[in-house]
């Protein structure tokens, strides 16, 4: 026990030592023993020899009980002072002879034969024999205590020995520890110099090829992973602190478990108005207001944040200087690897300018609607007036005109037997010019309607449009031979009563202008794509027109044809444009005097194919 | 037989007026048309006041009200019409250039029996005078008599 906390070179000095010293004992207490048992077969044997001698010697005395002369043989034992007492006994048991002759001694028992050690005697009964009868018994008994001293100076020499081998084995372990030892010690100083100084940097050296070597580099290899995930996490570390400290806009602090402030970033000082100085360590309910403070605002929302992950919400924050502003706070709890909650960490939004700004915003929405609303106010009100002004307008020009008609008609009517052929003549031509104006007014008021109103988008069926068309041009047609060549024509997009107006003045102007012809062959088809929009034509076999004039074709009142000619007031291509601009299409038109026309225009299909 | 009644004609247009009495004429209505300048001469002579106090007894059996006029407008007589007991039955037809919506709305609510648009076209517009002033002097019966004295 003590053991184990001794220093390994100790450790490793002692245990040689112990090995060595405990060997060294055993091959002592070994050879000891030997030696002993050695002298005890020496000493036994010598007895022995002794004995058996006088017991021969004896045998004649013993026999015929001649005491004096077994005396005498015994006591030639006094040359032999190894031999400290001797008996003889007969084979009755009693005693016959013993030596010395008057011993303090008591005389020994008879024994069985053999030898007996005790108290540092040696007991050795050799059997007087004679003829193979055994006439008694001759007791030997020798002193050890020889052995004790040839054996003094055995274990001294030996102890000598021994000191000497064991300061060898003292002086060969201590060099000897070394080899495993200092491997071993260097890689504890080098353990011992990270722990201290945190210092991973250090390695230690490999000495030798063995399991220190081995444990050497392991060693290194897990101070260098050690290392590089230091500095792996360091950097790490260092990145999210970059990148949470200079972020202006928003708070982003650390809270420990009790809500004191762990760390700040720039945000935080630029809000709150501390430096992380100041504010560390502080708990977080100093950006509470008083009456949150009170109304236990700041264990609350820890809780939340404990209990439910996070807690979010929009509540008044307090400044270094005590002023307060709007702030969306989200606490979150922070864990360990282990899932253990180990703090929190808080964001703050200042959203007083996002408020400010929402309620501008809403307020310009506001004051923006208003203002649409006005303008279309307005607009309508426009819109609603110039229909009334054209419409009153049209019936205020209108009734003169009723009143020019009806007079001269009046007048025809009063005068007829009085008027000449030119006078009537005249007259006719204020009847005539009077309704050409009423139409001027009517197509005036028409198409300054048909830019006014709101375009209806639907899907419109061309072939319905045209079939309708051509019906309604029954009676103009009648007496005439009017071949219509039409296609199927794919829907498109449009104001349903504008396409009708479309095709109507087209349809009409192709009637018309080929009124001259005997067989009157009107086409009306598809022609192609155009930027995604379909073309569709009208082409007629009539009057044509002249293409140097074409860029007046579609102006208001433009005619290319004089009224004696052809009737018209010069409206009907320009409505038939205006239209189809409103629908975001082109229209133009390809002609040759006398060769008839063909009028393309654009418009949106509903697929696009 | 009752005697054939007059027809009231308003209109503050000397021409519009001509041309309706010309075209009423020339339907041989034996009606007298009566033709009055704009809607205050119109109330003088319905209530028989001022130049109208010694005006002979009777009622029209149509009136022709135009609405845009001078002074006291067709919708002002028309409500004075309508609302007065001795002068509501008889049968009020608008001749006037307006189609506006308004218009039509505030006359019939007011209880105008019909609205008719002056055609712009002449003959179109003979024709309408003709229409309605055969309809209502000749064909439609007018309400006897005896209805005004049960109101009196």
């Amino acid at each position: 026990m003590v053991l184990r906390n001794t220093p390994i070179k100790r450790k490793l000095i002692i245990s040689m030592l112990i090995t060595a010293g405990t060997v060294l004992l055993i091959t002592f207490a070994a050879f000891l023993t030997l030696r002993i048992q050695d002298f005890r077969t020496e000493i036994v044997r010598d007895i022995n020899l002794i004995g058996e001698i006088l017991a021969i010697n004896s045998t004649a005395s013993l026999a015929f009980r001649d005491d004096q002369y077994a005396q005498k043989i015994l006591s030639a034992l006094e040359v032999e002072s190894l031999i400290v007492a001797a008996s003889i006994y007969d084979e009755a048991g009693n005693l016959f002879v013993s030596y010395p002759k008057d011993s303090a001694i008591p005389p020994l028992p008879p024994q069985k034969p053999g030898h007996h050690f005790a108290e540092g005697y040696v007991l050795v009964t050799v059997p007087v024999i004679q003829d193979n009868r055994i006439l008694g018994y001759l007791n030997l008994q020798g002193d050890m205590s020889f052995m004790k001293e040839s054996l003094q100076l055995y274990i001294s020499v030996a102890a000598v020995i021994l000191g000497i081998s064991f300061l060898i084995a003292l002086l060969l372990s201590n060099f000897l520890q070394r080899g495993i030892s200092n491997p071993i010690l260097a890689l504890t100083s080098t353990a011992r110099a990270v722990s201290e100084n945190n210092d991973y940097s250090v390695r230690a050296t490999r000495q030798g090829n063995d399991e220190i070597g081995l444990l050497t580099d392991s060693f290194n290899q897990m101070l260098e992973q050690i290392d590089r995930q230091n500095n792996i996490l360091r950097e790490s570390e260092e990145r999210f602190r970059l990148l949470v400290d200079n972020v202006r806009d928003y708070e982003i602090i650390a809270l420990d478990l009790d809500g004191n402030v762990a760390s700040w970033n720039a945000g935080a000082e630029r809000f709150k108005g501390y430096s992380s100085r100041e504010i560390l360590g502080n708990n977080f309910s100093i950006f509470y207001t008083a009456e949150d403070v009170a109304a236990g605002k700041p264990t609350e929302h820890l809780r939340t944040a404990t209990e439910n992950g996070r807690f979010e919400g929009t509540i008044q924050r307090v400044r270094k200087d005590g002023s307060h502003f709007w702030g969306n706070v989200t606490i979150t709890q922070t864990l360990t690897d282990q899932g253990k909650l180990n703090g929190f960490s808080q964001i703050t939004r200042d959203i007083t300018e996002r408020k400010q700004a929402k309620e501008q915003i809403l307020q310009l929405n506001t004051d923006l609607e208003e203002r649409v609303l006005a303008r279309t106010a307005q607009l309508e009100e426009a819109n609603r007036q110039l229909e009334s002004f054209s419409y009153s307008v049209s019936h205020d020009l209108r009734a003169p005109l009723r009143h020019i008609q009806g007079f001269a008609e009046m007048l025809s009517d009063e005068a007829k037997d009085s008027l000449s052929d030119l006078a009537q003549r005249y007259l006719k031509t204020i009847k005539s010019s009077s309704v050409d104006m009423g139409q001027l007014i009517d197509d005036l008021l028409a198409f300054s309607r048909m830019g006014r109103t709101e375009l209806v988008m639907k899907p419109v069926n061309l072939d319905d449009v045209i079939t309708a068309t051509i019906a309604g041009l029954e009676i103009a047609t009648k007496d005439r031979d009017v071949s219509w060549k039409t296609h199927p024509l794919p829907e498109v997009i449009g104001d349903t009563a504008m396409i009708r107006q479309v095709f109507a003045n087209l349809l009409e102007n192709a009637v018309k202008y080929t009124r001259e012809q005997e067989n009157t062959e009107i086409e009306i088809g598809l022609a192609g794509e155009r930027n995604g929009r379909i073309i569709l034509f009208v082409r007629d076999n009539g009057a044509g027109f002249d293409m140097r004039y074409a860029k007046n074709l579609f102006g208001v009142f433009q005619r290319l044809h004089r009224a004696d000619e052809f009737e018209g007031t010069g409206i009907g291509l320009a409505s038939v444009r205006r239209i189809i601009t409103r629908h975001d299409g082109e229209v133009w038109a390809e002609s040759a005097l006398n060769k008839g026309a063909t009028f393309f225009f654009t418009l949106q299909p509903t697929l696009i194919s | 037989m009752e005697p054939l009644k007059k027809i009231l004609l308003v209109d503050d247009s000397p021409e519009d007026r001509e041309l309706a009495l010309n075209a009423l004429k020339s339907y041989n209505l034996a009606n007298e048309v009566v033709a009055l300048r704009d809607g205050a001469e119109a109330l003088d002579y319905l209530f028989r006041r001022g130049e109208f106090s010694e005006r002979p007894v009777g009622e029209p059996a149509a009136i022709l009200l135009d609405l845009k006029m001078p002074r006291v407008d067709g919708l002002e007589v028309l409500k004075e019409i309508k609302s007065t007991p001795r002068l509501k039955y008889i049968p009020v037809v608008v001749m006037t250039s307006s189609r506006e919506e308004r218009d039509l709305i505030k006359s019939y609510q007011l209880g105008v029996n019909a609205y008719v648009v002056k055609p712009v076209q002449f003959q179109e517009f003979v024709e309408a005078v003709k229409n309605v002033g055969g309809f209502w002097a000749v064909l439609n019966q007018p309400p006897p008599s005896r209805i005004f004295e049960s109101e009196e």
